[in-house]
């Protein structure tokens, strides 16, 4: 069983090794303090904060109306995400999370981390993890609409403002996420 | 500042906790005490007649719905419910200022006369809201002009055009214009019998569109 | 006060757009340099013998929170203009819990999602595959589900407005939490990490 595994690992392609060697990260109170500038930027240009989730409603409603408009407009939860007029992926959300991939993409390029691997523990293969990861996205889409929003958007901005539903939202999620973390320990450790 | 004894996020966590205690000492930023008007402007915009919109004007305004803003009846709720201009909200002079208007959004006061409007059009600008301007007339100048126009029945031609106008400026709002023929105006009714027109108007309510300029987008996560 | 400068109509839509893709290429940015482009350092915080996401959350938390408070002290933030997520009690704490669940499973928020898909992990493009999928049973159960998704009500609720305490109050008490907890989880990961690893991780 353990031959199976160790064999099943995908090559860890690391193309830029030599230009860019890999870095450690930060100091997590460093990356906390210019994730927080960032936050408070928005707040003080645009007076609203970051979000993640959104961005992907936009793009689920966007699509189903492409499929099928009158369904789409018929649901009070896609409508949210329509517009009657102009191209509703021109929405501030769907731009930030490209801005998102692309920030992520220079911060992994200088600090030579961008390796196309799949991350997991050992003891668990690469298909099971795979399948995780969309189960795991799916409740995460699921339990981010039902609450407005995710960690980027609820916790930080909300969690910033002191918004009361954000910090019992913050809870909830820590607490789930502790609750089942026995359980699927084989995942990562 | 080297210090030999604490490592850096030992001096981070400290920092941070000096900012909790001076942000335990300071003022409440919701209450905005520390905003800062210029008297001259203050005094300035106050003597300028730029503040008026006109009675015509604000209802061209709701049927042309293009615009975004929130009109502000500042009589005591009886006379509210008796009759108003439409969309328009209550609030006292006491309830103003509790927050429920935003210092960006277009705000038009209105009363009986210009006074109560003045009063508080200062408390609002005095607070550094943005836009704020004053029905001229208030609400009889609403029913004067726009629900109750005066048309004279004799018109020159090019004049014909403008009262026109006027006229179904006032149908729209469910009012009735009234003719004026030789210096004698024929008898409206008084605005008692009226209320049943009177109330229409609140239904045929123009609601802004969704491009509008200002209207609020989305900005959830 | 002259912020937040959109809000007074210092510029229209379209530059809000451009504004929109810098400040996600700052968080994508920051969220990769914590590390969190990676799934394992994630999960590890549930682990304990990594607490960066507790650290760095409750960092930027406080830093924006210390932003916003004195800037609005000052006269230069108008705190009433920036949105405010109403709060729904029970669907903020039932979502919430599903998102735990969903993190603790998959590794990822749709945030760092994002970030790990541009540093090439295939699990996080999976994961984004499946938020999408989430979305959308969502959207298609809503009907359903809308009078639960919008129950327990509370409107605009802040934690000092629903404790009637000050906001400066609220300000300090989150971070001496905040503070003590950063003190709090160091030491925790000291000790898993020798119990799980038998030293230094």
């Amino acid at each position: 069983m353990e031959q199976e595994l160790k064999t099943e690992q995908v090559e860890e392609k690391a193309f830029h090794r030599e230009l860019f060697p890999e870095k450690p990260y930060w100091n997590p109170y460093f990356a906390g303090i210019g994730l927080g500038l960032v936050l408070l930027f928005a707040f003080v240009v645009m007076g609203r904060g970051l979000g993640a989730s959104g961005a992907m409603s936009t793009i689920v409603a966007t699509s189903v109306a492409k499929i099928a408009p009158s369904h789409a407009s018929g649901n009070e939860f896609y409508k949210n995400y329509l517009t009657t007029e102009g191209n509703p992926l021109k929405d501030w959300l769907v731009f930030e999370v490209l801005g998102v991939l692309v920030g992520g993409f220079i911060s992994g390029l200088f600090a030579g981390r961008i390796k196309v691997k799949i991350e997991k523990g050992e003891r668990i293969s690469n298909a099971k993890r795979l399948l995780f990861a969309l189960i795991g996205g799916a409740l995460m889409g699921f339990g981010a609409k039902l609450a407005g929003g995710c960690t980027s958007g609820q916790a930080l901005t909300g969690g910033a403002l002191l918004n009361l539903g954000s910090w019992l939202f913050m809870l909830s999620v820590f607490a789930g996420a502790y609750m089942l973390a026995y359980f699927f320990r084989r995942v990562w450790l | 500042m080297k210090c030999p004894y604490f490592s850096i996020n030992q001096r981070l966590g400290i920092f941070a906790i000096i900012l909790g205690i001076i942000a335990l000492l300071a003022k409440d930023p919701t209450k905005a005490s520390f905003v800062r008007v210029d008297p001259n402007r203050l005094i300035l915009e106050s003597h300028s007649t730029s503040k008026f919109i006109e009675p015509l004007d604000l209802a061209e305004k709701l049927i042309a719905g293009n615009e975004y803003f929130t009109i502000v009846d500042l009589r005591n709720p009886n006379e509210y419910e008796k009759g108003t201009v439409p969309n328009a909200i209550n609030l006292s002079a006491k309830d103003l200022l509790n927050g429920e208007l935003q210092r960006n959004e277009k705000i038009i006061l209105l009363s009986d006369d210009d006074t109560k409007s003045l009063n508080a059009w200062l408390a609002l600008k005095s607070l550094d809201y943005r836009n704020v301007m004053i029905l001229k007339g208030g609400y009889k100048g609403w029913v004067e002009q726009v629900l109750f126009p005066s048309i004279p029945a004799d018109l020159a031609e090019k004049e014909k055009d403008k009262f026109e106008k006027i006229k179904q400026i006032s149908l729209h709002f469910g009012g009735s214009p009234r003719l004026i023929s030789g210096g004698q105006a024929i008898e409206m009714q008084t605005v008692g019998v009226q209320q049943p027109a009177m109330q229409a108007p609140k239904q045929n309510v123009v609601s802004p569109k969704s491009s509008v300029q200002g209207k609020p987008k989305r900005e959830g996560c | 006060m002259i912020a937040p400068f959109y809000k007074f109509g210092f510029f229209g839509e379209e530059f809000s757009l451009i504004i929109a893709f810098i400040i996600g290429i700052g968080f994508g940015f920051f969220l990769e340099r914590a590390g969190f482009g990676s799934a394992r350092k994630l999960a590890s915080q549930f682990y304990f013998y990594d607490m960066t996401v507790f650290k760095v959350m409750f960092t930027a938390i406080i830093t924006a929170m210390f932003g916003v408070y004195f800037l609005g002290v000052f006269g230069i933030l108008d705190i009433n203009l920036i949105y405010f997520t109403p709060t729904y009690v029970v669907p903020q704490i039932v979502g919430g819990f599903i998102l735990g669940f969903g993190f603790i499973i998959g590794g990822y928020c749709p945030g760092t999602s994002v970030v790990s898909t541009s540093v090439g992990r295939i699990d996080g493009l999976i994961f984004l595959v499946g938020v999408f999928l989430g979305i959308f049973i969502y959207g298609e159960i809503y009907p359903l589900i809308s009078n639960f998704a919008t129950s327990t009500a509370m409107g605009k609720q802040t934690l000092y407005g629903f404790l009637h305490i000050p906001y400066g109050v609220a300000v300090f008490f989150v971070t001496l939490i905040a503070v003590g907890g950063f003190a709090g989880a160091s030491r925790l990961e000291k000790v898993f990490q020798k119990k799980l690893f038998g030293g230094e991780k």
